[in-house]
């Protein structure tokens, strides 16, 4: 039996089969939730930031256009709900004194190498300033073509190459010697 | 300039390969919480019923709580409210870790309600407080410990009328407030706390 396509669940929620929606967000969950971790770079945060965008994508169901691209429609509610976290985190920040050294000597386990990367890599992409992290994860981790870019972000196409540029410069910075060129 | 074409052609295929590490890398897999669409379909499932009810008309008939807007009787409904949550809290119902709770509202002007809520959790490590005043959203309206051991409050204004809530005790535990009697539970049971705020009817 073909599974029922995006459209297709969409318009029997909107009938109102409420438990239909639980096909939605299973399909789509762990998409949103590695692009929020990603941009956020908090597993706590993005959990919270997809919750609350899949009751707001509810919530909002019949406004979505174009049913069978709810894929980019929720992606752009997370994007928002994101952005929503972020400036909580920033105003929570403020609150703190960060110190560097005592958050590195929180782990002293080695983990595994390719954790350890993705953790490297993380660490940096968290010092890319928001606007170029959120373009950078869009292009290159969501693929998305700058077109959709543009529609999910409101950005104009020349604006967000330029933030990807910027990006893929900080990056290169920060990760030098990580052996990410190789 | 052929030798800046071809440093510049080399530069270009090392930021494709540089670009194309770090993507590969942070596609890696991050799979969602387990229980993140239960969560959400059980806060899809009650705002379909409040949607529900409020076009019945049934919560505006809903009137149990009145707050007093003297600061004397304020006082003193709070003496209420906190004796009768503590009475609630060991008969009829008891939190995770024995956690007591404890709401008083008081207000400050004719238009502005301010409501107290007080939970009193000494094994938690965070509580929040979710409700239609905050569309939900765990992280929004943190307590705060409040001097005596264990004790965690916050205080918020909000505008008159009808309003449900809940805490959230270490961040998933969901805990209806004992300090009131007037609950709302649906049909996965779950209990919502209801307070009324100002001239609810």
């Amino acid at each position: 039996m073909e599974p029922r396509s995006d459209a297709e669940i969409v318009a029997q929620i909107l009938a109102g089969h409420t438990d239909a929606y639980a096909v939605l967000v299973d399909r789509h969950r762990d998409r949103c939730y590695r692009f929020a971790v990603r941009l956020l770079g908090d597993r706590d945060d993005a959990d919270e930031a997809i919750q609350s965008a899949f009751v707001r994508a509810f919530r909002g169901l019949a406004g979505c256009r174009n049913p069978e691209h709810v894929s980019a429609w929720l992606l752009q509610i997370v994007r928002n709900e994101c952005r929503t976290v972020a400036g909580r985190r920033a105003k929570r920040a403020q609150r703190f004194v960060r110190d560097e050294d005592e958050l590195n000597r929180v782990s002293t386990e080695q983990p595994a190498a390719s954790t350890a990367m993705l953790e490297e890599i993380q660490y940096a992409l968290d010092r890319v300033e928001i606007d170029q992290r959120e373009a950078f994860l869009l292009k290159y981790v969501e693929e998305l073509s700058y077109d959709e870019m543009s529609a999910l972000t409101g950005a104009s196409i020349p604006a967000l190459k330029m933030r990807v540029s910027r990006a893929c410069t900080q990056l290169r910075k920060l990760l030098k010697g990580e052996g990410i060129h190789s | 300039m052929i030798d800046h074409d071809a440093r510049d052609m080399n530069d270009n295929e090392q930021d494709d390969a540089f670009v194309r590490g770090v993507a590969d890398t942070l596609r890696a897999a991050e799979p969602a919480r387990p229980d993140l669409t239960e969560r959400v379909m059980h806060l899809v499932h009650f705002d379909v019923r409040r949607s529900r009810a409020v076009a019945r008309g049934w919560w505006t008939r809903r009137r149990t709580i009145h707050i007093s807007y003297s600061a004397v009787t304020a006082v003193a409904a709070a003496v209420v409210i906190a004796v009768a949550g503590a009475i609630v809290g060991r008969t009829l119902w008891r939190p995770p870790n024995a956690a007591q709770t404890v709401a008083s509202a008081t207000a400050r002007t004719d238009t502005v309600r301010i409501v107290r809520f007080v939970l009193h959790a000494p094994s938690a490590s965070s509580v929040a407080l979710v409700g239609d005043f905050n569309d939900w959203q765990r992280g929004a309206t943190p307590l705060r410990p409040a001097g005596a051991s264990g004790v965690w409050a916050v205080s918020l204004p909000l505008p008159p009328g009808l309003h449900q809530y809940a805490f959230i005790v270490d961040g998933t535990r969901w805990t209806p407030d004992p300090a009131t009697s007037t609950t709302v539970t649906d049909d996965f049971g779950t209990t919502t706390s209801v307070i009324a705020v100002g001239d609810a009817t």
